[in-house]
């Protein structure tokens, strides 16, 4: 049999590694990966880097949204618990109030309302993060090391509809790239 | 540093428009004048109601110029001129109050000999509810609120001018005390001419809750005037998005500090139903005060919540401006609400006193504030955060 058994295939590739010399040097660069069109890939900086955001193309985050239905969630869901508690499964005169007395709904409608969005927010922050996550591939890459130190990083993966290891290095060359690597999955 | 094509002077224009405001404010005293003497009661109310709308926004601005100097804030600078402007009002304010200084027998029912012999409460209030006090505690306020408001606003003109960077420490420690002392005088002057209207009733929440709607009023003002400085062609680069932003963060935070403060004080009273207590908001389910009591929550705060919720709102100018004009007419209505039901018990009813108040004090203010605000550059030139305000960044992707 000439062919590989799956577990001897090649390894896939995950994408292209490339170095840049300073932060303004990774900056120009986004915007210039950005114009080309790329959209799977991300920059690597020991520290946030002003405006990188805007550089990259990055548009404004999902979480707003995540955040914003989740506090609705849990506000609908303290005031209906209470709605159906005091109008339903457990009548109960207190002080002289209406049996569903809305303001006093108020307190306990709020605080589902902010657990609900720290819970959106701290989870959807990890999805949209794509965490927790053990392994990454640029790990394979000893150079990376430097990334949490003096190191400027792109990464673009082949999942990209515009990925093409050839050109996509040339590319990278012709943006004053060094030390390009392939990385594999 | 700033654009030099940026226009920091008042336009010609715009300073020979404050002729047209001081006229209206003479057209609104005449008004005034006349209504006064047709009827006195219904008078009274609407200047009181405008009196402490307009108060509001000039209270709230010194509240926002000592909190940017204690705070040491950069982001703020270019538009502390403007609030420095507006809160120094406060001493045609204090002009505008001899009216109502010398009407207490109308304005107030406690000051009457047989209330004061015969009611209970009224007794009880005697020690601090009584004339001599009230006015020694009004000429306080008001010396208070002057004293601060100039000192800001001649400081920091000062600055312009010699580009002395210790001034701005010295600002920062006026404000500290200056804000202890401006706390005092506010809470004092909503307890004594908003809440003793009705003596009966009292609310310690009331001084924090007038003073809640003075800073989102203040915030609106802010907004609104520099925009309008910007479409008639000053503030161009100065004010930018980054700035309107952060008003507009601040706008919608402490609209919804308006709202805690607004239920907490509500919900309070309602839940202990003490009679004492709960006819304030009694008073204010009757007629059309009940309409008005429930616009409060949705749409001085849930319709504001959403709307100002999103950045892309805030970073829009004519968004911006229309959420800030919704809620600046939303304090008024506070205010109203707060004041009107002890002289118009069975419903509201706006009417010619109202406009005529409101043109007579908005004229006036109008007219001392823009003749201080050309007087002077219409930024803080000589402040050391200048720089840096300029080229403040929220971090938004463009």
């Amino acid at each position: 049999m000439s062919h590989a058994t799956p577990a001897m295939k090649a390894p896939k590739t995950f994408g292209l590694l490339a170095e840049f010399g300073s932060p303004a040097d990774v900056y120009h660069a986004a915007e210039k990966i950005r114009d080309a069109g790329y959209k799977k890939w991300d920059v690597h900086s020991p520290f946030p880097i002003h405006g990188i955001e805007t550089a990259m193309g990055i548009g404004d985050s999902k979480l707003g949204w995540i955040a914003f239905f989740c506090a609705c969630a849990g506000a609908f869901g303290g005031f209906s618990l209470q709605y159906w508690i005091h109008k339903h499964a457990y009548p109960l005169l207190i002080g002289g109030k209406p049996m569903v007395a809305y303001p006093a709904y108020v307190p306990v409608t709020f605080e589902p309302g902010i657990l609900f969005t720290a819970f959106g927010c701290l989870l959807g922050m990890l999805v949209l993060n794509g965490l927790p996550r053990l392994y990454h591939p640029t790990f394979k890459s000893s150079n990376f090391k430097k990334f949490s130190d003096n190191g400027f990083f792109v990464s673009i993966e082949s999942k990209d509809p515009r990925f093409n290891v050839e050109s996509t290095r040339s590319f990278l060359q012709s943006i004053g790239a060094r030390n390009i690597e392939v990385l594999e999955d | 540093m700033v654009e030099a094509s940026d226009t920091l002077r008042l336009s010609a224009k715009l300073q020979k428009s404050g002729t047209y405001f001081l006229g209206a404010g003479i057209v609104g005293a005449i008004l005034c004048v006349v209504l006064a003497f047709q009827n006195r009661h219904d008078f009274l109310a609407s200047y009181l109601t405008a009196f402490c709308f307009f108060l509001a926004l000039s209270l709230g601005s010194l509240f926002f110029v000592m909190v940017q100097q204690l705070a040491r804030s950069a982001w703020s600078v270019s538009v502390r001129r403007i609030a420095e402007t507006l809160a120094f009002n406060v001493l045609i304010l204090a002009v505008l109050f001899i009216p109502l200084a010398l009407s207490v027998h109308d304005i107030f029912t406690w000051t009457d000999a047989h209330v004061r012999a015969t009611d209970h409460l009224v007794i009880i209030k005697s020690a601090y509810l009584n004339l001599p006090f009230l006015y020694i505690r009004l000429i306080a306020y008001f010396a208070v609120w002057v004293g601060l408001a100039w000192y800001f606003l001649n400081t920091s003109r000062r600055q312009d001018q010699n580009r002395d960077a210790s001034l701005t420490q010295k600002m920062g420690r006026t404000a500290a005390g200056g804000l202890a002392l401006y706390a005092l005088a506010q809470t004092f002057f909503a307890f004594d001419w908003i809440m003793s209207l009705d003596p009966h009733w009292f609310s310690t929440m009331f001084g924090v809750y007038f003073f809640a709607g003075t800073v989102v009023a203040q915030y609106c003002m802010l907004i609104l005037i520099s925009a309008w400085l910007k479409k008639t062609g000053h503030l161009k680069t100065s004010v930018n998005t980054e700035h309107y932003h952060d008003l507009g963060k601040l706008l919608f935070g402490h609209n919804v500090f308006w709202t805690y403060i607004a239920f907490g004080q509500f919900v309070l009273i309602w839940y202990a139903n003490i009679p004492e207590e709960t006819a304030f908001f009694h008073h204010r389910a009757v007629g059309s005060w009940k309409t008005i009591s429930l616009m409060l929550p949705w749409c001085h705060f849930a319709i504001p919540f959403l709307f100002l919720m999103s950045h892309n709102v805030k970073r829009r100018l004519a968004a911006l401006c229309f959420g800030a004009l919704w809620l600046l007419v939303m304090c008024f209505i506070d205010i109203y609400w707060m004041i009107q039901p002890n002289f118009h018990p069975a419903g509201a009813h706006f009417g010619l006193t109202d406009v005529a108040a409101l043109l007579a004090i908005g004229g006036f203010c109008s007219w001392f504030f823009l003749r201080n605000l050309g007087r002077a550059s219409l930024i803080p030139e000589g402040d050391p955060r200048l720089e840096l305000c300029l080229s403040y960044d929220n971090g938004i992707p463009k």
